[in-house]
């Protein structure tokens, strides 16, 4: 069966009847976001990609505990990964740029073609990649799930396991401290990084 | 009329769509009539654009690989089912050692076994009586049969029948 002419619910159903291929389909149409989140929460591949497979790994056996009537599946996949990335950067403390994969020449599909537009983006990328670091974890969970998911407040609350205002908080401040950063310099910023790096 | 700070401080959630229809009319109608607050909306949008743009693409590149997680997924599975065999070996040594520390005294001792106890009180004496009477014989060894008076507790039953509920922590 074609992966993305299923439905969540159903691929999960199957799941529950121990098809794997049900499994591969699940993790494929999830897995993209779900290392979006911890890469952007972690800023290291590595730590990215171990805490991604312990999520999944603990979602497929707690997968009979997922009650769809209570909150979305996505929902739920992204706190189980939250979780383990708290649990992480709790252990490490600080996470730190992984600037090699900055850097690397296969960083995200580009979105135009020119060779200066692609560097110009990359060199944007960089730029938020390093003031997310700046972010404090909670802060930065705010604005990774609220731009990189696009969740509402509600469901950034549910994840992080916060009240609502608590989220929207998370994000207003969250938006006063990256605007401290990006912002004084703007475009200044970008120009800046494409002469160093022609 | 909203105050400013009080506009400034819902900016973000007005620009998210956040705002409750009441709030949110009361926000356009104040951004329309304050230059500064206006000033304030248009930097709050031009990061909200910059973000929407840009944060989804952090860590956009990574390829899934299912077999790695199923494989992972299948040996804990596997460590999961040995985990309790391995504790119940571990819970078996320790009731053996511990059956081996209470038995050993019987090889030994034959039928006089005493059992320790803790020092609660003085242990009454008695005196064998002598051919002299009941004094203590001065300038001999004093040769006296000391009985405690102690009662040992019942053994407990140390043998615990090692089944799927206790083993499991
Ligand atoms: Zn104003």
């Amino acid at each position: 069966m074609d992966p993305q002419s299923e439905t969540l619910e159903a691929i999960i159903n199957r799941c529950l009847q121990s098809d794997q291929t049900a499994y591969a389909a699940l993790y494929e149409s999830c897995a993209p976001s779900i290392y979006r989140l911890c890469y952007g929460l972690l800023m290291n591949r590595q730590d990215a990609e171990d805490v991604m497979q312990e999520a999944f790994v603990y979602a497929f056996k707690n997968l009979h505990r997922y009650d769809s009537t209570r909150s979305a599946f996505k929902t739920w996949l992204y706190t189980i990964a939250l979780s383990r990335c708290r649990n992480l950067y709790r252990r490490k403390r600080l996470p730190w740029m992984d600037f090699a994969s900055l850097l690397s020449p296969d960083l995200p599909a580009p979105r135009s073609e020119t060779p200066e537009s692609r560097l110009m983006e990359t060199s944007a990328k960089a730029a938020v990649e390093a003031a997310l670091a700046e972010l404090t974890p909670r802060l930065r969970e705010a604005i990774v799930l609220r731009y990189g998911h696009g969740l509402t407040y509600r469901e950034i609350a549910e994840v992080m396991g916060c009240p609502q205002k608590t989220a929207e908080s998370r994000v207003r401040l969250a938006h006063e401290r990256l605007r401290g950063v990006l912002q004084p310099v703007g475009p200044g910023l970008l120009e800046e990084l494409i002469g160093i790096e022609a | 009329m909203m105050h400013c700070w009080k506009v400034r401080s819902r900016l973000v959630a007005y620009i998210h769509g956040e705002l409750q229809p009441h709030e949110r009319h009361l926000v356009a109608r104040h951004l329309e009539d304050c230059e500064t607050c206006y000033a304030a909306y248009l930097q709050q949008l031009e990061l909200t654009r910059e973000l929407e743009q840009v944060v989804p693409f952090v860590g956009a590149d990574y390829r899934p690989d299912f077999k790695r997680v199923w494989a992972a997924m299948q040996s804990e599975t596997v460590h999961s089912r040995s985990a309790p065999r391995l504790q119940s070996l571990h819970y078996g040594l320790a009731a053996l050692i511990v059956a081996a520390l209470f038995f050993i005294p019987l090889t030994f001792g034959g039928n006089e076994i005493t059992f320790a106890s803790p020092p609660t009180q003085p242990a009454p004496l008695t005196v064998r009586a002598t051919p002299g009477g009941t004094q203590p014989i001065e300038g001999t060894a004093v040769a006296m049969h000391i009985v405690a008076d102690v009662t040992p507790e019942p053994r407990r039953n140390l043998y615990v029948p090692l089944t799927e509920a206790n083993t499991t922590p």
